[in-house]
């Protein structure tokens, strides 16, 4: 398996599991704080899970960005390549 | 009600007014006139006399008789805070739930929680974590910066002292506990309001909200 993968549906399931949110409402673009209500913390939770699952260290200084799942994606994206 | 949760000189510009309110939807008008309601009690002025302006990615202010204001504004769940005053500041306000992975977080915030013995205690670690995270965003909104600073840069905090990169901040940092009873259902929220050490912040809020000023700060009244 490549480790720069990054399953989209699995990403889905865990940022909604960890934000209590429906899979579908989840969806690429949906804007993390104004469409689902997601406030700055759940965005930091979101991100230690995130970590934990993919084994990876994402930068705090980027915590900003994880706005959407789309944003999650690029974000764990780049640095599972940076980690290589 | 109004509960004093600094105390200092009270001249108009060391004022920080802050409330604190229940809000049906954040996205309506409630927060707004929150603000409004603020920036009223800070200066006496009406709606027509102030110029709120909310630039993107930068704190919201407002102009009056050539003079800024700051503003701040926070909500959760179905609470709103906001604060206005003449210089700087900052509040936030957290609805205290279970945090994920709450060691995960709390590894990221250690520089905001408690350190001395007597610092005062939530009663579990997601409150902790929460109490943490609001002193965290109060802090930034405060400074203006934002997010752009992140909570492990301010590590080796010592409270009451808010430090950055060894450096002290001219910050004091005040937070407070409020409960709601609404249809049979309680709930309890951290607040933390961030201003000058001198400052003389005021919290106005409903009278049926359960307030406890859980401070241990030097300027605890």
């Amino acid at each position: 398996m490549n480790t720069t993968t990054v399953d989209r549906e699995d990403l889905r399931t865990l940022v909604a599991e960890t934000l209590d949110l429906d899979v579908a409402e989840v969806t690429d673009t949906a804007d993390f704080v104004n469409e689902l209500d997601v406030d700055s913390l759940m965005a930091l939770e979101v991100m230690v899970v995130l970590e934990r699952r993919y084994a990876v260290k994402l930068d705090e200084k980027r915590l900003a960005e994880i706005t959407s799942l789309e944003n999650a994606h690029r974000l764990l994206t780049e640095a599972l390549e940076k980690k290589g | 009600m109004q509960t004093t949760m600094a105390s200092g000189a009270s001249a108009e510009a060391l004022a920080v007014v802050a409330m604190v309110r229940e809000v049906q939807d954040h996205r309506g008008p409630e927060i707004p006139l929150l603000l409004l309601n603020c920036l009223e009690r800070l200066t006496g002025a009406g709606e027509a006399d102030v110029v709120i302006r909310r630039p993107r990615g930068r704190r919201p202010t407002a102009q009056l008789d050539g003079r800024t204001i700051y503003l701040s504004v926070s909500h959760s769940a179905q609470m709103a805070a906001a604060t206005a005053s003449y210089r700087p500041a900052g509040i936030d306000i957290e609805r205290v739930r279970e945090v994920r992975n709450v060691d995960g977080v709390r590894a990221h915030i250690t520089g905001f929680l408690p350190r001395h013995a007597d610092a005062t205690r939530e009663p579990d670690a997601h409150a902790e974590v929460l109490r943490a995270w609001t002193r965290y965003e109060a802090t930034v909104k405060a400074l203006g910066v934002g997010r752009a600073l992140v909570p492990s840069e301010f590590a080796g905090n010592a409270e009451p002292d808010i430090t950055f990169r060894g450096l002290n901040l001219p910050l004091n940092l005040n937070t407070a506990t409020l409960h709601t009873h609404r249809r049979n259902q309680h709930d309890s929220y951290l607040l933390s309001v961030a201003a000058r050490p001198t400052s003389n912040v005021v919290i106005h809020h409903d009278s049926d909200l359960g307030y406890t000023p859980a401070n241990h700060e030097r300027h605890t009244s």
